[in-house]
C-alpha cells in the first residue's frame, strides 16, 4: 500500500515561516555588517564562489547527491521533519566543504590571510550555504513536481486499470458460452438425475450472487474466493465430466489474506479455454500457496484449434494486482505447465 | 467558495497588500523591507496552506519566494526606472512589487495545484 503523508500542522507551518523569515531577516543584517566592519561584498564573495567552475560543479553535484539521497531513502510523508533537519545538515557540511577548499585553494595562491578560520572563510561559507540553498530549494520543488505528476499518472492508469477489469469482469457475468454450457448441462441433468439438476441450479445462481456480492470490491478474502471457486469447478466438472480434476492445497494461514476478486476463477477459465480436457487427456489444475504467493499450475496440452490468446485476462489481473497491491503477478511458462502466482500480502 | 477562486482571491488581495505597503512604507524610516517580507512568507503560507504542500517544498519555497520577491523586486525596480525616467520612483517599486507578487504567487499556485481526480 501506498505510504501514509502526514498533513503539515498549521503550528508546524506557522514556525518553519518563522524561521525563514528570521533567517531572512538576520541574512539582511549580516550583508551590511561585514561589507562595514570587514569591507566584505556579498556579490563579489558570491562571484568568486561560482567563478570558480570546478567547485560550483563540485557543490552542484553534492546539492544532486543530497536530495537525491533524501528522496530515495527518506519517506516524505513519515518524517518531514527528520527529512529537513538532514537537508540543513548537509547543506551546511556542503558550504564549510566548499568554504575549506576555497581557503586552501587562496592559501596556495596568495600570501597569507593569518588564521584559516577568519572572517573570510566565514563569509565565503555563507555565500555558500546561501547558494545551495537556493538550489536544493530549487530541486526540492522540482523534485515534489515531478511527484505529483507521477502520482496524478498513477491515479490514471489505476482507474483506467480498473475500469477494464470491470467491464470485463462484466462481461464475464455475461458470458454467453459460459451460460450457453451451464444450460446445456442442466438440461441434460434434468433429464438423467433431478436432484443433481437441482444442485447444479442452486451451485449457479450462488455463482452469479457472488458477482453481485463483490459489487466494485477491489479485493476479497481468499477464503471468499475460494469458496467461489470451488462452485465454479464443480460446474465446470459436470461439463468435462471428470477430466477436469482440481486440487487445493491451502495453508489455513492464508486464508484470511486479500486477493483480487475472480482471479483464480479467471485463470482456471483460461486453462480451461487453452488446453484439451477429454478423457484420454485430462487437465489437472493445482492451486497451492507457498512464500506469500497464491499458485495455479496446470499441465499444458493446447488445443489444436483455438483463437490465438490476447492475454486480456492476465493483463487485467497483472494491472489490478499493481494498482491494488503494487505487487507484480508472476507468470512462467515451460513445455510441460503453466504457473500463475499471485500476491497474497500480510 | 472554489479552491480556484480563493486562489485569484489570495494572490490578488496579497499583491494589493504589497503595492500599499510599498507606497507607503518604502520612503518612511522604517522601510518597507520587514513587512513586505512578512507579507510574502503570509501569501506562501496561506497557498500552501490551500493546496496542503509537504514541509521540504513549503521551506523551499519559502526560502525562494523570499529571497526572489527582494532581488526580483529590487532589480525590476531599477529597471523601470532605466526605461521611464520620469516615472516616479516610488510608482516603479509600487509597480515591481505588484507583478512580482503576481509572477510568485502564480508560480506556487502552479507548484502546488493538484489535478482534479
Amino acid at each position: 500500500m501506498a505510504p501514509v503523508t502526514k498533513r503539515t500542522t498549521i503550528i508546524e507551518v506557522l514556525l518553519l515561516a518563522f524561521f525563514v523569515l528570521a533567517f531572512r531577516l538576520a541574512f539582511e543584517g549580516a550583508i551590511p555588517f561585514f561589507q562595514n566592519n570587514f569591507n566584505l561584498n556579498f556579490n563579489e564573495t558570491l562571484s568568486r564562489l561560482l567563478g570558480n567552475y570546478p567547485l560550483a560543479l563540485l557543490m552542484i553535484i553534492l546539492d544532486f547527491l543530497l536530495v537525491w539521497m533524501l528522496v530515495r531513502h527518506i519517506d516524505y510523508g513519515a518524517k518531514p521533519m527528520l527529512r529537513l533537519l538532514l537537508e540543513l545538515s548537509g547543506l551546511t557540511v556542503i558550504a564549510l566543504f566548499s568554504a575549506i577548499l576555497v581557503r586552501i585553494m587562496s592559501a596556495r595562491d596568495g600570501p597569507a590571510e593569518g588564521s584559516f578560520f577568519n572572517y573570510n572563510f566565514w563569509y565565503t561559507a555563507l555565500a555558500a550555504f546561501f547558494f545551495n540553498m537556493i538550489f536544493i530549494a530549487g530541486m526540492d520543488i522540482y523534485a515534489y513536481y515531478g511527484r505529483v505528476q507521477k502520482k496524478a499518472l498513477d491515479i490514471e492508469i489505476s482507474q483506467k486499470n480498473k475500469a477494464r477489469y470491470q467491464y470485463q469482469q462484466l462481461k464475464h457475468q455475461l458470458n454467453p458460452h459460459f451460460l450457453f454450457n451451464s444450460l446445456n448441462s442442466l438440461d441434460y441433468l434434468i433429464r438423467t438425475d433431478a436432484g443433481k439438476a437441482s444442485e447444479y441450479v442452486r451451485k449457479l445462481a450462488s455463482l452469479y450472487r457472488h458477482f453481485l456480492n463483490i459489487g466494485e470490491q477491489e479485493s476479497i478474502m481468499l477464503k471468499e474466493e475460494l469458496e467461489f471457486v470451488e462452485l465454479y469447478v464443480d460446474l465446470l466438472s459436470q461439463r468435462f465430466d471428470n477430466s477436469l480434476k482440481v486440487t487445493f492445497k491451502i495453508s489455513e494461514e492464508y486464508l484470511n489474506r486479500l486477493v483480487i476478486p475472480c482471479s483464480l476463477q479467471v485463470l482456471m477459465e483460461n486453462a480451461t479455454k487453452h488446453n484439451i480436457v477429454s478423457k484420454d487427456s485430462p487437465l489437472e489444475i493445482l492451486i497451492t500457496t507457498e512464500d506469500d504467493h497464491l499458485v495455479v499450475k496446470n499441465n499444458v496440452q493446447p488445443k489444436i484449434y483455438q483463437n490465438s490468446s490476447t492475454g486480456v485476462g492476465l493483463k487485467n489481473i497483472r494491472g489490478q494486482y499493481l494498482s491494488v497491491f503494487q505487487k507484480d503477478i508472476v507468470i512462467i511458462k515451460s513445455g510441460q505447465t503453466f504457473e500463475v502466482r499471485l500476491p497474497i500480502p500480510d | 467558495m472554489s479552491k480556484s477562486s480563493a486562489t485569484h482571491l489570495i494572490i490578488h488581495s496579497f499583491a494589493l497588500a504589497h503595492a500599499l505597503v510599498c507606497y507607503f512604507l518604502h520612503d518612511s524610516s522604517f522601510g518597507d523591507t520587514f513587512l513586505l517580507t512578512c507579507l510574502t512568507i503570509a501569501m506562501v503560507v496561506v497557498l500552501i496552506r490551500l493546496y496542503d504542500g509537504p514541509v521540504e517544498v513549503i521551506v523551499g519555497l519559502l526560502l525562494l519566494a523570499s529571497f526572489a520577491g527582494f532581488f526580483l523586486g529590487t532589480k525590476g525596480a531599477r529597471l523601470i526606472q532605466t526605461y521611464f525616467p520620469d516615472l516616479k520612483i516610488i510608482l516603479s517599486y509600487v509597480v515591481t512589487t505588484t507583478f512580482v507578487t503576481e509572477f510568485l504567487g502564480w508560480s506556487i499556485f502552479f507548484v502546488v495545484r493538484r489535478k482534479k481526480k
